[in-house]
Order: C-alpha cells, then sequence, then structure tokens
C-alpha cells in the first residue's frame, strides 16, 4: 500500500523555504575534508587548481593554506582559496521510513532539508545524487523529479528495517548526506562505519519531531506504531515518562558518540523550528555550513 | 450499641461512588497516539500489549480521596446515631377486636412482623403491652419479648360487631406512660387521636356472605348478600343429620342479596346452611336449630268474662300453655276480687276487672321504668285506682299520680286498672308489655329450649343453681365439653365460629343452640384498606433512645479536608506534568 504524503503544495512551499535558505547558507565543502587532496572550496566548479580568493580564516580551517604574507602585512589571518581539484559531489540518502513523516512539522522538516541540499549542490554546482532507503532497498531520487516536486510515495505496509547502506553506490570522493531520524534500533556502528568508508566525510542531518522527544502522553495510552501498526496500551505516569525521556536521550547519546568517533558531525533538527534556525544552530555552528556572504 | 440511622435515605448519596468512578473512567479513557518511538517504550515492558491487564480506572489519589469524601458524606447525611445501652420503651398494640379481622389473620402475622422488628430495635428493651379493642378481655400480652407478642398475634381471635373504640384509646392512652407509643392496629382506616399511630393493614374482599333468617315452625328463609362491587356465583348446600345436599349456584349482582328457603327435615332439629368459602368465612356458615322456646303453662283465675280476653291472648303468644291445675302452672292469671290485691308466690299477672260497663278514660300513662320506657301510651284508656305502693313494688306506667301498672317483687305484674273498661287488649303497647314480661319469666324458668344465637350476644342462661352443668360446643374448627359447677345464671363467650351449643344440666338437657354470626358491617369489606405509615412515629421513637454518632460531625470536618486534599492533589499532579515537560 502506497501513501502520498506530499501534497504538490507542501513540496514547493519546501522547495522555496530551502531556496531562500541556500542563498544564505553553503556548504562548507573545503572543511569537510575527502580522501583525495585539498579543501573542497563552495564556490563555482572547476577543473583546475586555481587561487582564487581570500577570506578570513575561521576556526578549523587548514592552517596550510593560511596566507602568511597577508598575515606578515595585516596581522590578521586570511585564508587563500582555490578552486577545486574535483567537482564537488554529493551522495544524498533519505530514510523514506514512516517514521520521517509522523507529523505534519516533521514532514516540512525532512522535506526542507531534502531542497536545500538540493539547492546547495546546484548553487555549487555540485553533482548531486540522491536515494531514499525504503523498507527493503534502495530507490534513486531524480532530480527532475524533484523540480517537478514528485517524490516516490511511502510505503506503509512494510515495516521499516534499520538502514543498510550496503546497496547504495556510493562515489568515491563524495559528500555523504543522511538524513534520517535515526528511530531504529542498531548498533550506530554498522551504519556509521558504512556511511565513511573509503575514506569518505558524511553528515547526518537527524531530524526530530516534539511528539518524539517531548510526548503528551499522560495517563492511559494506545500507542500505535507509525510503521508496524502494532497497539501498545501504556498506562503513562510521571515516571514512565522520565524512564521513555532517559531512554531516548540515551538512544540518541550513543548516536552522537559514534558520530564523534567516525568525525561525522551530527545534526539535530528540531521540527519545530524554522529551517534557518535549526541550519544555523546545528550546522552552521559546527562548521558544515557557513553564511553566504 | 446498635446503630440506626436518623435519615436513612441519605444512602442515594452513595450514588456518588458510580460517579465518581465513571467522571474517573471518563477522564481515563484510553487515548491513541501514532509514535515512531514504541521500540523504546518496549525496553521497559511496564504493560504488556497482550493479555487481560485491562486497568480502566486509574489508581490514584485524588479517585479514593474522592471515593472516601463521598462515604464521608453519606456517613453525616445519614445522621448516624446509637440507641442507648439504657433506653426503654413501652409500646402499646391495641388491635381491633371487630369479626372482619379474621379475614386478614394472614396479613396480620406478615405485615405486623416487619414493623414489630422496626420497633423492637428502636430501643435496647421493649416493654410489649399487647392488648384488643373488647375491654371485657384480658390483656393479651405484657412482657419482653418479641416472639411471645408475635405468636399471641398469631392465635388472636376477633369476634366483635361494630363497636366503639373510645374506650380502648383512653386506657391505652393510661397505660402508655411517657416513653411509649400505641399502634392501632385495625383493616380499616380509622380516626384516631393524634398520640396513637393507626396501622390499616386490611384489603377489599369480594365477600358473599349470610346476613339473616327466619324461622317459621320447619320453614326457613335465610338472607344471602354479595358485599363486593361485582357480581358473585357461589354455590351453597345444606347439612343435616350427616348428609349434605347441595342447591343450586347463586349469582348475586354487586351488592345484591338472595333469598334461600327450605324446610326443616322431618327428623331433624339442626341443619348447617353453607356457602362455598371466600376471605371471609365466619358469615359463609350459618347453622339453624327449630326454634323451641320454654313453654310456660298459664292457669287463669279469673271471671268468665276476663278469661276470654286472656285466652285470647295466650294463644297469640307462642309457647304459652293454660292449664287448670294451679300447681303446676308456671304463671298464674290472677283476677282480683274487689280492691284486694292479694300476693302470689308464683309469677303472675293481676288485674282487677268489673261487671261496669263503658270505658273510663283517664290521664295519659307515662313509662317509668327502662324495660317499658320505649312503649307509647298514647290512646290508651283505663282508669288507674288508687293504690297504697308497697316497699317491693316498682311502677312500671304512671297515669298521673296513680301507679297504672307495676311489678312487684320482681316476678308479679300488677294492672291497677278495670281491665274491663279499658281497651287494654286492643292496645299495643299493652300487648308487648306483656309479652316483654312472660318473655322474663320464661328466661328465668329452668326449662328446656332450643334458640339461635348470635354469637356477639354470648351464652346467658338461667342454670338453677343446684347442679353441675356441662356445655358442649361443636363448630367446624373444634369440638369442646367444659363442665361448671352449681350455679344460678351461666354467662359464656362463645366461640368465633358458626357452629352448636348444648347446654345440661346434670343429666337434663338445658339448652340447645345454633351459633350464628351475620353482621353487614363486619362483613362488608369494601372500606378496607392498607395504610402503612409509622416512619415517622418509628422516628421519634429512635431519636428518643439513642443519641448522635460523634463521629459524624468529626466525618464533615475530615470531608471537607478531603476535599480540599483531593483538589490539592490534582493541582499538584498538573504542577508535576507541566515540570516534566509534558
Amino acid at each position: 500500500m502506497s501513501h502520498d504524503l506530499f501534497s504538490k503544495e507542501l513540496l514547493e512551499q519546501a522547495h522555496l523555504e530551502a531556496e531562500r535558505a541556500a542563498h544564505k547558507f553553503e556548504i562548507c565543502f573545503d572543511r569537510l575534508r575527502t580522501g583525495l587532496s585539498g579543501n573542497w572550496q563552495a564556490v563555482g566548479v572547476g577543473s583546475s587548481i586555481d587561487f582564487q580568493d581570500f577570506r578570513p580564516y575561521v576556526a578549523g580551517d587548514d592552517l596550510r593554506y593560511l596566507d602568511w604574507q597577508a598575515y606578515a602585512r595585516s596581522g590578521q589571518y586570511i585564508m587563500k582559496l582555490f578552486r577545486a581539484e574535483v567537482t564537488p559531489k554529493i551522495d544524498l540518502v533519505i530514510d523514506y521510513s514512516m517514521s520521517m513523516f509522523i507529523d505534519q512539522p516533521k514532514t516540512k522538516c525532512v522535506l526542507e532539508l531534502l531542497y536545500f541540499i538540493y539547492a546547495c549542490a546546484l548553487k555549487t554546482r555540485a553533482s548531486f545524487r540522491a536515494y531514499a532507503f525504503k523498507g527493503e532497498g534502495i530507490e534513486a531520487l531524480d532530480a527532475q523529479d524533484l523540480e517537478r516536486h514528485q517524490l516516490p510515495s511511502l510505503q506503509t505496509d512494510k515495516v521499516s528495517s534499520p538502514i543498510n547502506l550496503l546497496p547504495v553506490n556510493w562515489r568515491r570522493g563524495t559528500l555523504r548526506i543522511l538524513i534520517s531520524d535515526l528511530l531504529f534500533a542498531q548498533d550506530p556502528q554498522i551504519l556509521l562505519k558504512s556511511l565513511v568508508a573509503s575514506d569518505a566525510k558524511a553528515v547526518i542531518f537527524c531530524p526530530a519531531s516534539q511528539s518524539e522527544y517531548a510526548p503528551d502522553w499522560q495517563g492511559n495510552m494506545s500507542l500505535i506504531d507509525c510503521e508496524s501498526k502494532l497497539r501498545r496500551r501504556q498506562q503513562v505516569t510521571s515516571e514512565v515518562m522520565l524512564r521513555y525521556q532517559n531512554a531516548y536521550a540515551k538512544h540518541f547519546t550513543l548516536w552522537r558518540s559514534g558520530c564523534e568517533k567516525y568525525r561525522i558531525p551530527f545534526m539535530f533538527m528540531d521540527a519545530n523550528n524554522q529551517l534557518e534556525l535549526n541550519l544555523r544552530d546545528g550546522p552552521q555552528a559546527l562548521g558544515v555550513l557557513r553564511t553566504c556572504n | 450499641m446498635q446503630l440506626i440511622f436518623a435519615n436513612p435515605s441519605a444512602v442515594w448519596a452513595l450514588l456518588g461512588v458510580p460517579a465518581v468512578l465513571a467522571i474517573h473512567l471518563i477522564q481515563e479513557r484510553l487515548r491513541e497516539r501514532r509514535v515512531s518511538t514504541l521500540f523504546l517504550i518496549e525496553k521497559h515492558e511496564l504493560e504488556s500489549v497482550r493479555g487481560g491487564n485491562i486497568d480502566w480506572i486509574r489508581n490514584s489519589k485524588s479517585l479514593w480521596l474522592q471515593l472516601l469524601c463521598v462515604c464521608l458524606l453519606t456517613w453525616s447525611l445519614s445522621e448516624p446515631r446509637w440507641i442507648r445501652s439504657d433506653s426503654v420503651q413501652r409500646i402499646i398494640i391495641l388491635l381491633d377486636s371487630s369479626a372482619s379481622m379474621q379475614a386478614i389473620a394472614e396479613r396480620l402475622n406478615n405485615k405486623l412482623s416487619d414493623l414489630l422488628e422496626h420497633i423492637n430495635n428502636s430501643a435496647a428493651k421493649t416493654e410489649w403491652v399487647l392488648l384488643e379493642t373488647n375491654l371485657s378481655h384480658e390483656l393479651i400480652y405484657k412482657g419482653l419479648s418479641l416472639a411471645v407478642l408475635k405468636e399471641k398475634i398469631s392465635t388472636f381471635q376477633p369476634s366483635l360487631g361494630m363497636h366503639n373504640f373510645s374506650y380502648a384509646f383512653d386506657y391505652a392512652f393510661k397505660i402508655r406512660g411517657e416513653s411509649g407509643a400505641v399502634f392501632f392496629i385495625s383493616d380499616q382506616s380509622v380516626q384516631v387521636p393524634s398520640w396513637i399511630e393507626p396501622v390499616a393493614l386490611g384489603e377489599p374482599i369480594d365477600n358473599v356472605g349470610f346476613v339473616g333468617y327466619r324461622i317459621n315452625n320447619n320453614q326457613f328463609e335465610v338472607i344471602v348478600k354479595n358485599f363486593s362491587k361485582i357480581a358473585q356465583v357461589r354455590s351453597w348446600s345444606i347439612e343435616s343429620g350427616g348428609v349434605s345436599e347441595v342447591g343450586q349456584d347463586i349469582t348475586l349482582p354487586a351488592g345484591g342479596m338472595q333469598l334461600i328457603n327450605g324446610k326443616f327435615p322431618e327428623d331433624q332439629q339442626k341443619i348447617k346452611l353453607l356457602l362455598n368459602h371466600d376471605r371471609f368465612i365466619l358469615d359463609d356458615e350459618m347453622p339453624l336449630i327449630r326454634t323451641k322456646a320454654k313453654t310456660l303453662k298459664v292457669h287463669i283465675a279469673a271471671q268468665k268474662g276476663s278469661r276470654t280476653y286472656w285466652n285470647k291472648l295466650i294463644n297469640s303468644i307462642g309457647e304459652l300453655q293454660t292449664t287448670r291445675d294451679e300447681a303446676s302452672s308456671s304463671l298464674q292469671i290472677v283476677e282480683f276480687d274487689g280492691s284486694v290485691v292479694s300476693d302470689s308466690k308464683k309469677p303472675s299477672i293481676g288485674f282487677f276487672a268489673s261487671s261496669q260497663s263503658g270505658l273510663s278514660v283517664g290521664d295519659i300513662p307515662l313509662s317509668e321504668s327502662s324495660w317499658v320506657q320505649d312503649l307509647e301510651w298514647s290512646g290508651f284508656i283505663a282508669q288507674a285506682r288508687s293504690f297504697a305502693l308497697g316497699r317491693n313494688d316498682r311502677v312500671l306506667v304512671w297515669q298521673g299520680a296513680r301507679p297504672l301498672i307495676l311489678e312487684r317483687n320482681k316476678d308479679n305484674l300488677l294492672l291497677n286498672f278495670d281491665i274491663s273498661t279499658s281497651n287494654a287488649f286492643r292496645h299495643p303497647s299493652f300487648i308487648i308489655l306483656l309479652q316483654r314480661f312472660i318473655n322474663r319469666i320464661r328466661q328465668h324458668r329452668i326449662d328446656y329450649e332450643q334458640r339461635n344465637i348470635n354469637f356477639a350476644e354470648g351464652l346467658n342462661l338461667n342454670t338453677g343453681g343446684d347442679e353441675r352443668i356441662k356445655v358442649k360446643m361443636h363448630n367446624a374448627r373444634s369440638d369442646s365439653e367444659e363442665f361448671f359447677g352449681p350455679m344460678n345464671f351461666l354467662s359464656l363467650q362463645l366461640p368465633v365460629y358458626p357452629g352448636f351449643v348444648e347446654v345440661e344440666k346434670g343429666s337434663e338437657p338445658l339448652l340447645s343452640a345454633a351459633v350464628q354470626f351475620f353482621d353487614s358491617f363486619e362483613s362488608d369489606f369494601s372500606n378496607a384498606k392498607t395504610e402503612i405509615n409509622y416512619k415517622e412515629t418509628l422516628q421519634q421513637l429512635r431519636l428518643r433512645s439513642s443519641e448522635e454518632d460523634i463521629f459524624a460531625e468529626i466525618a464533615l470536618v475530615l470531608l471537607i479536608a478531603g476535599m480540599g486534599l483531593s483538589f490539592l492533589v490534582a493541582q499538584g499532579q498538573s504542577f508535576w506534568r507541566a515540570q516534566s515537560g509534558i
């Protein structure tokens, strides 16, 4: 059974919001190291190594590209910008399970993230490929479909298994971006390891709904799993809620720890917040994004 | 100490319990949520998805507090009281002695039982006094035992016809005392004084019964009446000499009457007519006996002229026989010679008669004595002679200042006028007076007789006083034989059931009687009703014998505290929820 969750209006709205954000933010390809050489930079595309521009030093920049002469002259740290040696590539995997679209705010958040990455890719003329992880398999997302605001439908009659990235045809030297709420019982190591396999750089955007991190459960509840449709009668007291929140926090603590180990920036995206706020608080703070001049 | 509730209807306040439960049930109805983090909850396994662990009501502090408040409120409203251990009450149960009460004998036992139990529980000790409105009977019971009281009530045999209750009410008031109450038990709604609690236990009955009879030699006529409001059909039969003969069914319209007539069998003195029984059985049997009054032999000592009148009179009065033998006579009719009034040792009627013709008219006579007071003497023509009253004379009728008719020594009737110049033998009052006198003589005479008696009259008989008396009574319920020592006059209560009575003096039969019941008022149950409304009196008894429960006042305080606490607990739960971010 498929489920058309995405109305054209919703997709258009998300695209619009994402493009607006893409005007303000860009992906720090240069900071997100590839396994080959040099830095990524976020301007233009090219196929030669050229000095292009200066910019002020930002914490985390590779000191090899510091313009020491400019420092000697001005006493300020200036970075030299070079054209990319190779074309920036983005491989995006979006978790297409029902939990990602549990409610309207989270759905909006996920779609905005998808379109933001797409818009950023377009802006930097990066090579963009996107895949949807649907239950047992991977489905490629066509850029034209994205443009036409036609996304594949959800499979509501199957229980999604934890994400298995093995079937993804990763390209060498891509920035691997995963958009997933990570709400499954799985050892993070398995997924994270495969994400950064072949010395790749990865980023995880983790959208979360308030109904997940601060649910309004109280008293006699009938909780229905959005994927398995399993019902669970649960008497929710304050003690139960406390234990749930601890479990929730612990779950993501494990993921954060795993991400730290593999040096994968992990960004928690609150679906209640606007996209720009989320981008500012999360990715920008971690240096995955920077504001555009 | 026994606990009672002055306001037992407060138990309705316990409806608050299901109300509180319903509120909590509604509040705690299952809410559904689609979740994506079920796997995080399942780890704790606090509730099983499968199985019968259904818990609709959340076990919360506010639930229990509210339930407690409902209980406290109920307790407080019910006004609990404790019967004092030293409390004593005197309860008078006054039973209506009307024969119609026999129809409700079973209801009396059943319905009264509840009332008596309630009364008994109103004090630590109850002194019971059971009496009936027939004050000629002794107190039925006085004591502390409810069981004995109930037993006495179950054997109560009311037998009176319509009678005045006021004497019984007055007596009950005198013996009630300050801490007592009087309950009047009847089958009808009766006006009673304010200090009496009426309890009516009757109900309308479709009663058909015998209401009267007439016997003329060997012929009888019996009247049957339908007292109900709808037509009734009854079958009837005659029993005599052990043989029963069934008659045709009779149909009586509502309130209608029908005559049944027949003859006594040739060789039978007694018969019994029976109707098929309804709920009131006293009037369903009519025993009859051929009437045989005591025969009086009359000796007339009078001139030929007067004798003619007296013979005529004697022939018109039943059971009188003239005799020439003075010695064997029971009554003498004596013509005084001249102005001399001779005394007679036997019962006698003395009169004057002269040869004067023409009627002498005197003043209109006036009845004096009570047994002739109802007689009307206008039109009576006679002239009283002058007469010197003796010590044992009692004037029955005066004419002016002269005694016209008097009795001497109770057994002698003196006619102080010239009977030949009066119209005495043509005047009804004179004839009636003579008849009454003769009946009195007959009554005092010790001789065998047969008569029909209404059992309410009782058995009253001159017995002579020289030999032992045997009384045999038999009816459909019982046969009995009783002996009495020599006595002049026998006065007995008859059994409350139609039947026959035989009295013997020594070995000589003295009386055979058929005992009947017929009383139109008692047989009519159209006004019978049930009215039981003693709650107020019962309440007063309880209040008098008990004291307030101290805890009831404390319960009010606890109730207010409980309500406040329940509110705070509910508010606290909201606060905690807010704090935990829910």
